[in-house]
């Protein structure tokens, strides 16, 4: 399974964990077995239409998924994960 | 400092963010800063905003802030302190190179400015220095709209949160020495951005909690809208 890393405003959905281990051959299957197993996680990360929200970005390593095949982009069991949505306070 | 003497360092809130990097740039010898901010100083704000005291507390931000910086220097220095809310419609003005160089740090709380001050500053060539903190984490990215081969903060993250998804320190609570390590930061970006701007298109993710500090260097997109069109018309710099 990948490592997943979860950012702080997520970590609600993850019992405070601050990285789990999730299935999925792909990042859409991940982040569908992620929601299943962290209910309502999924929609702080993706839209109604299943697209990643515009400002989120999902690394693999350190790869931005929009320069690999987004959310068809492969996932191996030693891939680490990385959410990292925009943070605005000042 | 070399270049940086001669630029204009334009610093938008004084808050959370903009005490520290103001502080981090009159520290670091800056010669001319304007000090853009509407609010006015409240009790609650003193712990992270640490250019201010209950003297302060009702006093314009703007004005205060320039007042301690002013008391710090030890260099010639000349601030303006504009008591203004700053709308996307102004920034052009606002923004418009004067002769002299000028660097913007956007340490404003609010998203959507945020995201139109770094697009006004591509537009007309500024370098900016993007940053948010939150709880005990932040994220700081320069951007130099004269490296086309980096990354701009669009090419990172395409739009603004919304609100309900983006909660504001005064709601949900900073860490004040958070803030501080980031509006630092920020001011190190900036002296960097002036005189040579090796630290642009990289953002810089910490979480103090967790004592992590992570680097992300994107590529960037072809199809930015904030500087896909640079790279177009342009190509890339070497």
């Amino acid at each position: 399974m990948a490592t997943v890393r979860i950012p702080t405003p997520l970590r609600k959905y993850t019992e405070g964990k601050d990285e789990v281990a999730i299935s999925g051959a792909s990042i859409r299957e991940l982040l569908d077995n992620l929601d299943g197993a962290y209910a309502g996680i999924g929609e702080r990360i993706r839209d109604g239409k299943g697209d990643v929200r515009r400002f989120v970005n999902i690394f693999v390593a350190d790869e931005d998924i929009r320069f690999l095949d987004g959310l068809d982009t492969k996932v191996e069991d030693t891939d680490e994960i990385s959410i990292i949505p925009a943070i605005a306070g000042g | 400092m070399g270049a940086a003497l001669h630029t204009t360092f334009v610093v938008i809130g004084a808050g959370g963010l903009g005490c520290p990097a103001l502080l981090g740039l009159v520290d670091a010898g800056a010669r001319r800063i304007t000090i853009i901010d509407d609010d006015t100083v409240d009790a609650s704000n003193l712990h992270r905003q640490v250019l201010f005291g209950l003297a302060d507390v009702g006093v314009s931000k703007a004005k205060a802030a320039r007042a301690a910086v002013l008391g710090r220097a030890r260099q010639p220095l000349a601030v303006t302190a504009l008591d203004q809310r700053l709308r996307a419609d102004d920034l052009a003005g606002l923004l418009e190179p004067a002769g002299a160089p000028v660097v913007v740090l956007e340490c404003s709380d609010d998203p959507s400015l945020k995201f139109a001050v770094h697009d006004a500053c591509l537009d007309q060539g500024i370098p900016v220095v993007v940053a948010g903190v939150i709880g005990w984490r932040g994220q700081v990215m320069a951007v130099d709209p004269r490296r086309r081969d980096r990354a701009c903060y669009r090419c990172l993250f395409e739009a603004p949160p919304p609100p309900e998804l983006a909660p504001a320190c005064a709601a949900v609570g900073v860490i004040g020495a958070v803030a501080g390590a980031l509006g630092y930061a920020m001011a190190v970006h900036a002296v960097d951005l002036a005189e040579r701007g090796s630290t642009a298109g990289a953002l810089t993710h910490f979480d103090l909690l967790a004592g992590s500090v992570r680097r992300l260097a994107p590529k960037p997109r072809p199809d930015c809208s904030a500087c896909g069109h640079l790279r177009n018309n342009h190509g890339a710099l070497p």
